[in-house]
């Protein structure tokens, strides 16, 4: 494998190893308990075998090296050729310490040099002395083990004790801080501080120039500010740089000195040591101007930021930022910067404020410094799964929510209600001077007018107060405006959520392939056949669980490969091919999808030799046989019948049968094809979803019901009226750009309770209707067939609930999903209906040829 | 659970005269109306009760599951105990209820008619179920109690709603 991956996985590799670590120790502490324990031995052998294969694929020699002769050693064990004793025991778990201490190592530090070298030997001496079934030289090899490893675990210590000086110096506590802000802080570090004059031109240029004149003399381990933000700082006045060289005070200030520079401060690092307590103590005593300590709070509070950011704020910081906020407030931010680079408190000092950027650069630079290996956490897929379905939970309130939204929106939004009031008010106040005119003609007239004026004006004050009740509303709409806006957000929010839910459980499919390494070994020591197996697109991630189903399946792909596919190496110079046969395995993202591709460079698949199988094994006649397509035949081999019949070699034949390989993968919502040419060799196309909790589908309904159908099954929709549709055989076809589609209702596929589907052949009248009817086209592998549905209902991301929980399975439906109206919507599997769209026409078929 | 703790307060005053009897072993039951006859489930076994709501019809499965619901999140299945004892149809009103109820590691819904009370009954108080019923339908029958002047049938939750696999048992003719 390449360097390009290696940090990349280092992470996976440390979690895995610890993993097998402690299994190890589990199954070494069985074997302590009784020896000749099979199980355990045959796990403590696999977990070796697994770290063996993950640290050649890292490149850790050393690991490789000693799992390697643990490997044999556990090997020679298991087969019984001689018994594990007691001092190969505390061998191995003096090894498995070393082996813990030693990825423990590379976790903190990113790097380790520790040699296995001598406890190598060790084991393969053990090795030797227990295959003569003698103990004499055991002795010494014992007692070689205690030196070796006492030595071992001393230069360990050692550089473990080298690591723990520094934060000793200060304060234990500080230690995480320490580490994580450089790990390359070695105590051998020169402090270069160089000071501008005021008002120099283009002090950055300077500072570059004295970088690059420096990094002649030795290695910058980091400066402040760095030299990658130089640009953002507003005005450079001192540039510290850390270094690690040998040159001597006078070469490192002749290569730092030019014209501009003030002054120029080379620190050792011994003046670093003792440097802390009093720099932090020690004020600035000059440039008190009255802007100052507005501008050091600012400082300050972004120091307190950074602290915080950090793993945990420390005792150092805490009480010598105290200690200096008493005399002088500069020195909080300053202070904070003792546990990076102590020493160049001082030179800062004078120009503190306006260096405090560079308090802000330190965490960025640290996040650079190469070593620390990212942090990980196992979960147990269990919770992650409880967590999809509760962000699934919050996806679908979310939509109810842009449901509601929507419908107060439409309800509300009727501005013509608005007009009809005001109207109101003009025609009532039109019947008030009507009235009016009455009063003043008679007097009887007159009593009734009043009465009626009196009516009409409380009327009026009616109207008036809906209008203000209106306005109300008017107001609210401005507040549905901003719930619109906060369920947009909330869209947002869940989105993300749920992608990121999703992308805690995606891991890359490497450590899957890189097993294959050694099934490939093991298969060609059983065939005694040669073979390369290449491996590409490792880093392709996909869900776990997608990850965990497809292990057998793809070993029962590569051992057909292997053991059917490939020829024999003397066949293959014979046919003028490499003696070694290729199988590769590779996998990539294309869009939602990922493709996964075992291929070989063998025979191919003989149609001939699958033509015969059939017959001979009675799956179809010998007439039917002859007229099958070359396509058809090849399509057997996902047949149970073959695959077993053909298949019974020691190798394939014990794993699972093609069929359960097609099974297994269309459980995952996948699909299998294969392309074959004989001669020139096989692959197989597998295509997975990238997780198997979230389906994008098509909604459609029939009848009463909301079905959802993947989208990666649906090829297109189509709308087809009644004269298009042909009759076949009783079966209907239509045609799609010249090839013939069978075309199916669910009603012709799913049976309901009691019969058709309520019962009251509301099916049938559908299909006199003559208007056009939708037709979603299903395509599975490569057949075809379209699905009618009374109508569509637009795509979505729905989350797929397991019917088998509380029902169980049932054919035609690959699970259930909950809409946003709250309605539970079944999810089609394709697969099945497709098949049992054939099935349903075979028998009719068998009744007309 | 409403409906329980609503109907909480009447069987006090219908039990109060058996309350005397030492409770140990008494067990509660929760009673309901299906077609004018009265059943209960012992109570333990209720995960709760639940107003209608919309059920998604699903294909392939024996008439008597009316389809899905979703609880909160959960789908699980819905039995119409009126077609599993082939009792005539009746459209769903106010009083309609879904029993939820616990059965072995699944979640299983129950249509019935309504909802009547929470009742006590002591095991000895619990006669077989009569011989003239169908047999299979007996097996679902724990048995017959009296409670005053009623016959309480009480269904076995486990022999009624249990069976491994709904989907294949069952299954009309037209399966093939």
């Amino acid at each position: 494998m390449s360097d390009m991956n290696f940090r990349h996985l280092l992470p996976f590799y440390l979690d895995e190893t610890d993993e097998q670590v402690i299994a190890l120790n589990d199954a070494l502490l069985k074997l302590e308990e009784d020896q000749s324990d099979a199980p355990a031995l045959a796990v403590a052998f696999r977990i070796v075998h697994t770290i063996k294969g993950s640290s050649a694929a890292l490149g850790f020699v050393q690991v490789n090296l000693l799992t390697h002769h643990l490997e044999s050693f556990f090997d020679i064990l298991r087969s019984g050729q001689c018994t594990l004793d007691r001092e190969s025991l505390n061998l191995f778990f003096r090894c498995l310490d070393e082996l813990r201490s030693y990825h423990q190592q590379l976790r903190e530090t990113g790097e380790t040099e520790v040699d296995f070298g001598e406890l190598v030997g060790l084991v393969q001496k053990n090795l030797e002395r227990v295959r003569n079934g003698g103990s004499s030289s055991g002795e010494s090899g014992d007692t070689d083990a205690g030196n070796d490893t006492s030595s071992v675990s001393k230069s360990e210590s050692g550089t473990k004790a080298n690591r723990a000086e520094k934060p000793s110096k200060a304060d234990e506590s500080a230690r995480v801080d320490v580490r994580s802000i450089s790990i390359d802080d070695t105590d051998s570090a020169v402090e270069v501080v160089a000071r501008f004059e005021d008002d120099v031109p283009l002090p950055d240029m300077k500072a570059r120039l004295i970088a690059k004149r420096l990094s002649a003399l030795g290695e910058i381990l980091s400066s402040v500010p760095s030299l990658e933000k130089l640009d953002d700082v507003a005005e450079l006045t001192t540039i510290s740089f850390r270094l690690a060289t040998d040159a001597s005070t006078e070469e490192l200030s002749k290569a730092a000195n030019m014209s501009g520079i003030a002054s120029l401060d080379i620190r050792r690092p011994k003046a670093s040591a003792a440097a802390p307590a009093s720099s932090a103590a020690k004020p600035a005593p000059a440039a008190k101007s009255p802007e100052r300590p507005k501008e050091e709070k600012r400082a300050a509070d972004r120091t307190t930021e950074m602290v915080e950011a950090v793993v945990e704020p420390n005792g150092i910081e805490a009480e010598t930022p105290k200690a200096g906020t008493e005399d002088k407030p500069a020195n909080v931010a300053a202070t904070a910067e003792t546990q990076v680079s102590i020493s160049s408190d001082q030179a800062e000092k004078p120009a503190a404020p306006k260096e405090k950027p560079a308090a802000k650069e330190k965490p960025a630079a640290a996040g650079k410094s190469v070593g620390k290996v990212g942090e990980t956490v196992r979960v147990e897929l269990e919770r992650l799964d409880h967590l999809m379905n509760l962000t699934g939970e919050l996806v679908l309130s979310k939509s109810r929510f842009v449901q509601v939204s929507a419908a107060l929106r439409e309800n509300l939004d009727s501005p013509s209600r608005r007009l009809q009031t005001s109207d109101c008010l003009d025609r009532l106040a039109a019947m008030r001077t009507a009235i009016e005119a009455i009063a003043h003609g008679g007097t009887d007239a007159e009593g009734m007018a009043h009465r009626l004026l009196e009516e009409v004006g409380s009327l009026s004050e009616e109207v008036e107060s809906m209008t203000r009740e209106l306005g109300r509303a008017r107001r609210a709409r401005a507040s549905l405006e901003d719930l619109g806006e906060a369920v947009h957000q909330l869209t947002r929010v869940c989105d993300g959520l749920q992608k990121g839910v999703l992308d805690t459980r995606m891991i890359p499919i490497g450590p899957l392939f890189e097993r294959f390494r050694r099934v490939i070994r093991d298969l060609s020591h059983a065939t005694g056949k040669e073979f390369v197996l290449k491996i590409s697109g490792e880093s392709t991630e996909l869900d776990k669980r997608v990850v965990d189903e497809l292990a057998d399946p793809l070993v029962h792909m590569v051992r057909n490969a292997g053991d059917h596919g490939l020829e024999s190496p003397e066949e293959r110079e014979r046919l003028g091919k490499p003696r070694a046969g290729t199988i590769s395995l590779s996998a990539a993202h294309s869009g939602d999808r990922v493709t996964i591709t075992v291929s070989d460079d063998g025979r191919g698949i003989d149609p001939e030799r699958i033509r015969r199988k059939v017959v001979e094994n009675g799956l179809v006649d010998a007439t039917t046989a002859d007229r099958l397509s070359d396509r058809e035949l090849i399509a057997y081999i996902w047949h149970a019948g073959l695959s077993t019949a053909e298949r019974l070699t020691d190798i394939s034949g014990r794993g699972v049968g093609m069929d359960i390989v097609r099974s297994r993968i269309e459980s995952l919502n996948g699909t299998v094809d294969i392309r074959t040419q004989v001669g020139v060799g096989t692959t197989f196309i597998i295509r997975l979803p990238l997780t198997l909790a979230i389906l994008p589908s098509l909604l459609v309904r029939v009848h009463d019901e909301v079905y959802a159908i993947a989208v990666d099954h649906i090829r297109e929709i189509v709308e087809v009226t009644e004269d298009r549709v042909h009759h076949v055989h009783r079966s209907r076809v239509i045609e799609i750009r010249d090839r013939i589609v069978p075309i199916v209702s669910l009603d012709d596929l799913f049976v309901w309770g009691g019969g058709a589907y309520g019962a009251s052949g509301e099916g049938e009248s559908r299909d006199e209707n003559g208007h056009a009817r939708r037709v979603v086209v299903l395509h599975s592998a490569d057949e075809m067939v379209g699905l009618e549905v009374d109508q569509l209902m637009g795509l979505q991301e729905v989350v797929l609930k397991s019917l088998d929980k509380n029902l169980g399975p049932v054919d035609g439906l690959s699970g259930a999903s909950i809409l946003g109206d709250g309605r539970v919507s079944l999810i089609l599997d394709v697969d099945r209906l497709m098949e049992m769209a054939a099935d349903r026409n075979r028998p009719k078929r068998a009744v007309a040829v | 659970m409403d409906a329980i703790s609503a109907n909480d307060a009447r069987p006090d005053g219908h039990s109060a005269p058996k309350a005397g009897k030492p409770a140990v072993s008494t067990i509660q039951f929760v009673g309901f109306r299906l077609a004018d006859v009265d059943y209960a489930f012992e109570i333990r076994r209720i995960q709760e009760i639940i107003l209608l709501r919309p059920i998604t019809r699903v294909p392939q499965l024996p008439e008597w599951i009316e389809g899905l619901i979703n609880l909160r999140g959960s789908v699980i299945p819905v039995v119409s105990l009126r077609r599993r004892f082939a009792l005539p149809e009746r459209p769903n009103d106010d009083e309609t209820r879904i029993i939820v109820l616990n059965v072995g590691t699944r979640t299983v819904g129950v249509v019935v008619d309504g909802v009547s009370r929470v009742m006590k009954i002591q095991p000895d108080q619990i006669q077989p179920p009569p011989v003239t019923i169908d047999a299979i339908e007996r097996a679902a029958l724990q048995g017959v109690a009296r409670m005053e002047d009623r016959l309480i049938v009480i269904l076995d939750v486990d022999k009624l709603l249990n069976s491994e696999n709904w989907a294949a048992v069952d299954l009309p003719s037209s399966s093939s």
